[in-house]
């Protein structure tokens, strides 16, 4: 028997290592595999490409075009590619910024194709030019954005890219956007400070906030008002948590308090039983920073080992409306700091509520929904703004985005030097499964109100920075 | 393992002079083939390694309670999924990378009959059911390509994505879960310490180990079970005999699939349900499967407590470290023993 205990083990490794391979390249895969266009819409699509006019129209292979139909015949076509993750952990925050997207859309005279997250809108458009909507997945990680992005870019002739959804997405886009001036990206929820806080590219847009400005005020608010003195932190171990956290201790220790364990945890780690063992049973809070997965995993699991003794604080994206109902009553009562509360009363915001509903039946808005609405809606403004011109390598275009004031769903913004909004953030509280204002923080900026040079001098937030007594 | 076997080679002889990295290396497998050496080299660095754990444990006092129940709750859930892939394994030499997909259809199914029922004991049951009957669908679809195993597993990583985008298209993407029967809801004090632990974690073990017994009876109690053994060791000469071979196998794939359906159950109630899901769990059964030895269930037994227990003190002890800790455990195993810790001989007994 002895000797046919060798093949498993080879087979092993060539298998371990294919799957690997396909682990990482699995997103890509997953793009082309579950693509749900039919295959009539396919044959519209490539009828009206034939018929078209030659100029733009590389007939799409691998991944045919969500719509080219329309009827009038056209002088020159807008693209505007959108990207989320619509695979992969994220999967549903992805179908969240897609509402966001269609609903701008909407308001330029478009309509639904189809009720399916890949399904796009037709018929919009923007002083008379007509709107084309790509819609690519990723899955969360940056060489699929990349890859997604490049195919947008490339084959389907984008103009304006709205996205990505994570932090290190968003960096690895801004680098590869850099070298193409004509294309204009105008950031999702990616919110990694330094997609424009530092060497920005100067077609990169940002109409939201950043992970620290996000957390802006909550440490403060735990010195003054809770009266905390000793914290501990517990975040995944990557760039977004690191500013989140770092934003908080900025604060915290600037008042005069003191962190006793910065946990910093696996990004997709399952179960949180023995990072939560760690935490000191003499710190006054505990300041949590996690995503989607994660934030659920480690709240409801924090609250069966411990009971909540020790209060959590939490990070923005931890207690976004999109994981709240998920969350339960475990979250009642968290404080935080984030861009969108329920009860802001602002009309734009009601307005927005109500038009979600009524688009997507059942859905409420939260971060990744507003803030892409928001994003699509700069971008058509703006073009509205150049009457749909982009003959010019889209100067005009970025020139008329970069002044762009109005007031979004969730307050004013305008732009800074760095194309990076400045923006009204909210501090929280879950009350009855909602995010209720404790206070509005006006004009949050993205040096948190420091003076620029000495705020970028301190460097890039990490697992130790900012040093802390 | 070097660093510990490098002071035992300069034991072995003084340096020569010519000192020659060959010479060493040659030298040093020499030494380690020596089994007495060995055995005495295995149990040094085994001490070092307790007398690590029990003085790190020391430092934290009675939450080493805590980390040793997080290991061994761990590797309650590692030993579900464990057992039933290295059945698979075993018996019909597929590498089934669907398992971690088949793990989320059971815990999702679960999650739809506890949506109607309220019931978590019957959710499970059908959740294992549905799962188990996946597998089988699976079976009957690796048989096409019966004996090539490289376009099997290929086809087993084909059904992973085809089953998490059929898991998104029906649930959604939102992360999830279910509740645990009402008795195993909340925590109970551990003895002489302020601690909490979660009931149904300790469920969860109960339940790893009712699986193994059971298992145990089926294999060594049960006709069926026989068969299994001895189609692991011989299948050609079991087909011979008369037995119906995909029978068995199909009976194997079912039971494979119901073990990774409970196990998506209890981890979809103590952990979540979500896209991603799949492949975690994958790669962590593939750890300890590889870790115990390809195709045998004691190594699985033994390797889900070993994988579980030095990921919770890695988790503990050196958070940044504890992937690399894990990984390198299993390398660790796999240069001392390369078929896994109960592979080779032993798979032919078990």
């Amino acid at each position: 028997m002895r000797p046919r205990n060798f093949k498993p083990f080879r087979r092993l490794v060539t298998f371990l290592a294919v799957f690997c391979l396909v682990i990482a390249a699995c997103g890509n895969d997953d793009d082309s595999a579950d693509d749900p266009l039919p295959a009539v819409q396919a044959t519209a699509a490539a009828t009206a490409a034939a018929t078209a006019a030659p100029a733009s129209e590389p007939a799409a292979t691998a991944e045919p075009a969500e719509e080219v139909s329309e009827p009038a015949p056209r002088t020159e076509e807008i693209t505007i590619g959108a990207i989320s993750t619509l695979d992969g952990p994220f999967a549903g925050l992805g179908d969240f910024s897609m509402h966001g997207v269609k609903l701008a859309l909407l308001e330029w005279g478009g309509q639904l194709d189809g009720s399916g997250t890949r399904d796009g809108v037709s018929g919009a458009s923007v002083a008379g030019v007509p709107i084309r909507l790509v819609i690519e997945g990723s899955d969360a990680t940056p060489d699929v954005a990349v890859e997604a992005t490049r195919k947008m870019v490339e084959q389907d002739n984008a103009d304006i890219i709205i996205g990505p959804l994570s932090g290190d997405e968003g960096l690895a886009l801004k680098d590869y956007i850099r070298d193409i001036p004509e294309v204009t990206l105008v950031n999702g929820t990616s919110a990694s400070q330094d997609l424009t806080l530092r060497d920005p590219a100067p077609n990169v847009f940002r109409f939201g906030a950043d992970g620290a400005m996000w957390s802006y005020g909550v440490g403060t608010y735990a010195y003054e008002e809770l009266g905390h003195r000793r914290i501990a932190t517990i975040a995944e171990d990557y760039s977004y948590p690191y500013d989140q956290v770092g934003a908080v201790l900025t604060e915290f220790c600037a008042a005069g308090g003191t962190v006793t364990d910065r946990i910093w945890v696996p990004l997709g780690t399952q179960d949180y039983s023995s990072f939560i063992a760690q935490i000191p049973d003499d710190v006054d809070a505990v300041f949590f920073a996690m995503g989607g997965t994660d934030a659920i995993n480690f709240v409801k699991q924090y609250d069966d080992f411990t009971g909540q003794v020790i209060p959590l604080i939490a990070g923005p994206t931890a207690v976004d409306q999109s994981v709240l109902t998920e969350l339960g009553d475990r979250a009642e009562g968290l404080i935080s700091s984030g861009p969108v509360v329920d009860d802001s009363g602002l009309a734009d915001f009601d307005a927005f509520a109500a038009r979600l509903d009524e688009v997507f039946p059942g859905q409420t808005p939260n971060i990744f929904n507003v803030y892409y609405y928001v994003a699509t809606k700069s971008a058509l403004a703006a073009l509205e703004a150049v009457g749909g011109d982009l003959t010019d390598g889209s100067q005009a275009f970025q020139a008329a985005l970069a002044e762009l004031r109005w007031d979004t769903p969730i307050g004013p913004v305008y732009l800074d030097d760095n194309r990076q909004a400045v923006v009204d953030i909210y501090l929280r509280e879950v009350q009855d499964g909602a995010q209720v204002t404790i206070d509005t923080l006006p004009q949050v900026n993205g040096t948190l109100g420091f003076d620029r040079d000495e705020y970028i001098a301190k460097g890039s937030f990490s697992r130790d920075n900012p040093p802390c007594g | 393992m070097h660093r510990s076997s490098v002071p035992a080679a300069s034991a072995d002889g003084p340096l020569q002079p010519d000192f020659n990295a060959a010479l060493v290396w040659g030298r040093l497998s020499r030494f380690s083939q020596h089994s007495m050496a060995r055995r005495a080299l295995g149990v040094g660095v085994a001490a070092l390694l307790a007398y690590y754990a029990v003085s790190k444990s020391v430092e934290i006092g009675d939450r080493s309670l805590l980390v040793l129940l997080n290991g061994l709750t761990a590797a309650g859930l590692y030993f579900l999924m464990a057992s039933g892939f290295t059945l698979v394994f075993g018996l019909a030499r597929v590498t089934n990378l669907a398992h971690g997909g088949i793990y989320l259809l059971g815990g999702y199914g679960a999650l739809s009959v506890q949506r109607t029922t309220g019931n978590w004991f019957l959710a499970a049951l059908l959740g294992a059911l549905f799962a188990g009957g996946v597998s089988v669908v699976l079976y009957l679809v690796l048989r096409l390509l019966r004996g090539d195993g490289l376009r099997e597993t290929m086809l087993t990583l084909g059904a992973t994505i085809v089953i998490a985008d059929q898991v998104l298209a029906t649930w959604g993407g939102i992360p999830t879960d279910l509740d645990p029967p009402s008795f195993l809801t909340g925590s109970i004090d551990l003895p002489g310490s302020t601690l909490l632990y979660p009931k149904f974690r300790l469920a969860v073990v109960a339940l790893a180990l009712l699986a193994g017994l059971l298992l145990w009876v089926l294999l060594y109690k049960t006709r069926l079970g026989m068969l299994i053994r001895a189609g692991v060791d011989d299948p050609e000469m079991v087909s011979v005999l008369g037995i119906r071979v995909p029978l068995v196998l199909a009976s194997v794939f079912a039971l494979a699939g119901a073990l990774a359906g409970i196990a998506g159950a209890a981890g979809g109630t103590y952990l979540s349900l979500a896209q991603g899901e799949d492949n975690r769990i994958l790669l962590a059964s593939l750890i300890v499967v590889i870790a115990g030895g390809l195709g045998s269930l004691r190594g699985a037994g033994a390797a889900s407590v070993i994988v579980g227990l030095v990921e919770a003190f890695a988790q503990t002890h050196h958070p940044v470290l504890s992937v690399l800790i894990t990984f390198g455990m299993l390398t660790a195993i796999l240069v001392l023993r390369p078929h896994g810790l109960m592979g080779g001989a032993a798979d032919a007994s078990a």
